[in-house]
């Protein structure tokens, strides 16, 4: 059996082949490596980031809430307010004005004729019964009842001179009658 | 074993290696942060849509004015204040009357009743006196810082006077708080006095 022996000092050796592709792999596997940790070790920062922001927010939230608990009674009162003006609002467009209803019968009067009962009826009707000394008077009365109310319906019903004459006026709804300068 | 094996197989063998770790780091390390990431920010939006959700809420409350709303609540409360003071009321309808030299011939007050959110009471009043006051007493209930709504009357000539039937209603949150009066009081009620 053979045997050989490299007698050559170990500087004047043939040094064994460098294997390029362990190197290279291991580069590339330790870069992968870094870059890998580096970018969970961000992904982590930011997780933490975001956590610390959420509970920053959660604690600006209760600060919040309680404040808009406390000012809630601003909102309450403005609701109460809204709903009683309202009401107050609708009731009174609902019932009818009386006064301007009587000023304009007054206007209306003529001589010979006077009044003896009038029914101002919650419909908005009013009906006049009195006694007018002639129909004339009567008719007068209701002419100026048209010009100083400006209701189109006004029904002379009923008269007889010097007994008794009936009037309706329908629609009155409390208009306003412009006072007279004097 | 790796020896044996050619260059080409040998770097094919590293790029596989690399591309295998890299899935089971992405796998197990990197996908489970980017989803915990992705469900931290959905939160931040939510809490930060809450946030603005309340300030905005603050900011609008904030902006009522209050002293306005106040004074138009003390002014609603006496048209149609909390408590009915009908004792009250019906006190007064007679001393505005006597002021205008009409008397007071009858008063009915019927049982309240509900016109949401708050009451009505209706009340029949007749009083005679002469036209001019019964038209300025009128004129004092369709102008009563109380909200006393004619709902209808009727005038009537007489021989004492001008007689008015009328039907009123006021309205209240309620009508049955007592308001007591102090009486001196008497030991024999049948007594004339």
């Amino acid at each position: 059996m053979q045997m050989q022996v490299n007698l050559l000092p170990a500087k004047y050796q043939a040094k064994p082949q460098v294997r390029l592709w362990p190197v290279v792999l291991t580069l590339v596997l330790v870069m992968n490596l870094i870059v890998i940790s580096a970018y969970w070790v961000f992904l982590q920062l930011d997780l933490a980031k975001i956590n610390s922001e959420i509970h920053t927010l959660e604690n600006d939230i209760d600060i919040l809430q309680r404040r808009v608990d406390e000012a809630q009674w601003k909102a309450d009162l403005e609701s109460a307010v809204a709903v009683k003006s309202g009401f107050i609002e609708t009731e009174l467009s609902s019932y009818i004005l009386w006064n301007p209803g009587m000023t304009a019968i007054e206007r209306s009067m003529v001589n010979g004729l006077f009044i003896e009962s009038v029914d101002f009826s919650s419909t908005g009707d009013i009906n006049i019964g009195g006694i007018a000394d002639s129909v004339k008077t009567a008719a007068d009365f209701w002419g100026s009842l048209h010009a100083e109310t400006g209701l189109e319906i006004i029904r002379m019903n009923y008269i007889e001179p010097h007994e008794e004459f009936i009037v309706t006026l329908q629609g009155w709804l409390g208009r306003e009658v412009h006072e007279d300068v004097e | 074993m790796l020896n044996n094996l050619s260059p080409q197989r040998r770097w094919l063998l590293a790029i596989v290696a690399v591309i295998l770790v890299n899935a089971l780091v992405w796998l197990y390390g990197l996908s489970p942060a980017l989803d915990k990431i992705k469900v931290a920010r959905d939160e931040l939006q939510t809490v930060e849509e809450q946030r603005d959700s309340l300030q905005q809420r603050l900011d609008q409350l904030n902006a009522i004015d209050i002293d306005a709303l106040q004074e138009e609540m003390e002014h609603c409360n006496i048209q149609v204040p909390e408590q009915g003071r009908l004792r009250e009321l019906i006190t007064e309808l007679e001393k505005v009357a006597q002021g205008l030299g009409l008397r007071v011939v009858e008063l009915t007050i019927q049982d309240p009743t509900d016109l949401e959110p708050y009451l009505v009471t209706p009340l029949s009043l007749e009083l005679i006196g002469q036209y001019s006051a019964l038209k300025k007493y009128i004129i004092a209930l369709e102008e009563h810082e109380r909200l006393l709504l004619v709902d209808n009357f009727s005038l009537e000539a007489e021989d004492s006077g001008i007689t008015i039937t009328m039907d009123i209603v006021v309205f209240a949150e309620d009508f049955d708080y007592i308001t007591p009066h102090q009486a001196p009081g008497r030991t024999n009620p049948f007594e004339v006095r």
